[in-house]
């Protein structure tokens, strides 16, 4: 079963997401609500993916990301962004992200997208 | 949204109960309204000849829309026009309350002028209402000068309407320089505009939303409620943003907030649009900062 570990500081959206994972078939190893938090588990727990909120305080999504991918160039990082958010969208993909979901989730939108970066 | 603010002065007209009303919305997708009904809310026969020709005809073996075309009471053209309707959300809900027997056929249109009165509403406003013409709507209660806030308070009824209650609807929006927020849950727009968009209520009022948002159910309003409307308010914004995008407006969203406290707002920019949905009742606000 694949493992992943959810980044989002709203409990809702970690909720919502965990919901969907498990469901179908991930393992959801761990949640943290910030990027300080969330990349410390990413180094402890090595999941096989990431799903990463780029809007969180202190440490947002994108520094976040730049400092897993620092860490592991190899990491899958699915990003998590509400529509609009263009310019962090491609800052995101300079920076290697594998992927994004959009807010409100949908079920195969983020299925269909862990499916095809596996 | 003309079912509710309609349904509701049927309830204070003491016509139908609340209970009545509630188990008539939203409307199911398969009903679909009568040829006959739409024929006397368009105005095109009276309700005593439509009651008439109905006494005479076995609906089971005629159309009514036949008889009424071999009568010279309707041509193929209007009849034509008639069933494009059957699938209009207000026709079908007056369908359902002569269905359900709350309404008479011959009851419809004093009502509705009634209705109409009692509401201030022009005809153009009572059509775009009927046809649920979502921009003529929100531009009948939301007298906004700022093309994005109106932009955005589509944006918001739209996601409403998806998401949380396909019944809806507002009150006339008003421009303040103080509003009381009660409990909140609000997100800032920076960039090329500077947007901060609350939604609040007292006591349990974003029930209304975060109920419905996501599945979750919470028996009163605390702080996972509070979370949950916030992510509500990212997903409008970032709809909005991604409109905004499209006409060279850059807007980035901060994170999503939230106070059970309460907060007193001074600005001089402060819209603030009164909305119902679930049968709660709550505020957005705008502050252009």
């Amino acid at each position: 079963m694949n493992t992943v570990l959810i980044i989002d500081d709203s409990k809702t959206s970690r909720s919502m997401l965990r919901n969907i994972l498990t469901e179908n078939d991930y393992e959801v190893i761990a949640e943290a609500e910030n990027g300080e938090e969330g990349f410390n588990k990413y180094c402890e727990l090595q999941p096989d993916f990431v799903t990463l909120d780029i809007t969180m305080p202190v440490m947002d999504g994108i520094q976040t990301l730049e400092k897993i991918k620092e860490y592991d160039s190899g990491a899958k990082v699915v990003m998590v962004t509400a529509a609009g958010q263009k310019n962090k969208m491609l800052e995101a993909i300079k920076l290697g992200a594998a992927e994004f979901v959009t807010k409100p989730f949908e079920t195969s939108q983020i299925i269909s997208i862990l499916e095809s970066i596996k | 949204m003309l079912n509710r603010i309609f349904g509701n002065y049927l309830v204070d007209k003491k016509i139908i109960t609340i209970e009545q009303l509630n188990a008539l919305l939203p409307v199911p997708k398969e009903i679909k309204a009568e040829v006959e009904t739409i024929a006397v809310l368009n105005k095109v026969m009276t309700a005593n000849l439509v009651v008439d020709i109905l006494k005479d005809i076995d609906k089971t073996k005629t159309h009514f829309g036949e008889v009424a075309i071999e009568s010279g009471y309707l041509t193929d053209e209007k009849l034509e026009q008639i069933l494009g309707y059957q699938t209009n959300t207000f026709m079908k809900f007056i369908q359902m309350l002569l269905n359900n027997n709350l309404l008479e056929l011959t009851q419809i249109n004093a009502l509705l002028d009634d209705f109409q009165q009692i509401k201030g509403f022009t005809d153009p406003q009572m059509s775009a209402l009927i046809h649920d013409d979502l921009e003529q709507c929100v531009n009948i209660f939301v007298a906004f000068k700022s093309p994005h806030l109106k932009e955005l308070t589509i944006t918001l009824i739209q996601t409403l309407r998806r998401l949380i209650d396909k019944d809806v609807y507002l009150d006339k929006a008003y421009s303040t320089r103080s509003f009381r927020l009660d409990r909140y849950a609000y997100q800032a727009l920076v960039g090329d505009l500077h947007i901060k968009f609350y939604l609040s209520a007292p006591d349990d009022g974003l029930l209304a939303i975060a109920n419905y948002f996501t599945g979750d159910t919470y028996s009163s309003v605390n702080d996972d409620a509070l979370d949950n409307v916030g992510e509500f308010i990212n997903c409008i914004n970032g709809l909005f943003a991604t409109n905004l995008s499209y006409e060279d407006v850059s807007v980035d969203m901060n994170s999503p907030d939230y106070s059970m406290e309460g907060a007193f707002i001074n600005n001089d920019a402060l819209f603030v649009i009164p909305l119902y949905a679930n049968g709660y009742s709550f505020s957005a606000v705008f502050e252009v900062y």
